[in-house]
């Protein structure tokens, strides 16, 4: 039995129902197929595109509703002890990755994005966190670092939309999808020991 | 072998309601968080529903458990947490387990393989 598996998955079991990212991972990549370029332009069908994109956040919200009740149905629920530092980490990620992508990045025209090595620089972070390595995230990290260096050369705006959405949206599912797994692994994993011992 | 006996003093110091695998698993998952339901532990721990509660019985008994039982609407929900005794014993018991640990490192056979 992995004592340390089973502490690290109870400890941040909300967190790793990672199956609840992947219906926003799917409208990630959906959005810019309504922008296409062969399309008429967004502007000309405001009502469609804003209805559209109402209906599909709607839908992922109902998703991830959905499957949180699977993750409550199937394993239960776990009383998580407060931790304001990583609370406190999340939160301040959120705002530095906004104020680069709406205030720094417009302005400094470089051609390298630093909104995105810090997503890449927080992801690869997260491949460790709590002494348990996660490599799942190691992909997310990979791929964001790539996206930050992609405007070095000369792309199509329409197609630099499309490879962020894409890049979002798999690392969402990638990394939701890995988290399930670690779930599903440790139960199953600790389950195949512990079913053995009776009462002593 | 009068060297090693301090090592087996300490294991047969152990506390055997802790070290038994499965309780050790409950105690392990409790100490990681506030509380747990009963439905989560026995997911984790692959036990039945009755040897579940009969572990869960003897750690309450020691007084290392609090077991609530509720209604969320309709259905009954049993959710357990450690007490302070329970969250102390825990970590004792971990420590003792990595000095055990070190200990058998110093065993001369083991130095020699």
């Amino acid at each position: 039995m992995r004592y340390h598996d089973i502490r690290f998955v109870t400890a941040n079991f909300h967190q790793l129902q990672g199956l609840r990212l992947v219906p926003f991972g799917i409208l990630f990549i959906g959005t810019p197929l309504g922008l296409m370029p062969w399309l008429p332009p967004a502007v000309d069908r405001f009502f469609e595109v804003m209805f559209g994109g109402w209906y599909s956040l709607t839908a992922a919200l109902a998703c991830a509703f959905l499957v949180t009740a699977y993750y409550r149905r199937r394993y239960g629920t776990v009383a998580q002890h407060h931790r304001r530092l990583r609370n406190s980490l999340l939160a301040t990620a959120v705002v530095a990755y906004w104020v680069l992508s709406a205030h720094v990045d417009t302005r400094l025209d470089w051609p390298v994005s630093l909104s995105s090595l810090f997503v890449s620089a927080c992801l690869f972070l997260t491949v460790r966190v709590d002494g348990f390595i996660r490599v799942h995230y190691l992909f997310g990290a990979v791929i964001w670092f790539i996206l930050a260096f992609i405007l070095v050369f000369p792309i199509d705006p329409y197609v630099y939309v499309f490879v962020f959405y894409l890049t979002g949206g798999l690392t969402l599912i990638v990394c939701g999808i890995g988290d399930h797994l670690l779930i599903t692994r440790t139960l199953a994993g600790t389950k195949d020991h512990a079913s053995k011992p009776t009462v002593v | 072998m009068p060297r090693n006996r301090p090592s087996f003093d300490r294991l047969a110091a152990l506390d055997r309601t802790i070290h038994e695998p499965a309780r050790l698993a409950i105690l392990t998952v409790l100490s990681a968080c506030q509380s747990a339901q009963f439905r989560y532990l026995q997911a984790i721990t692959g036990l039945t529903q009755g040897n579940l509660s009969m572990h869960l019985n003897k750690l309450e008994e020691r007084g290392l458990i609090e077991i609530e039982k509720s209604f969320s609407g309709k259905y009954p929900s049993t959710s357990v947490h450690l007490t302070d005794v329970g969250r102390k014993a825990v970590a004792r018991h971990w420590q003792q387990l990595e000095d055990l640990k070190d200990a058998a490192r110093d065993l001369p056979d083991q130095k020699s393989a």
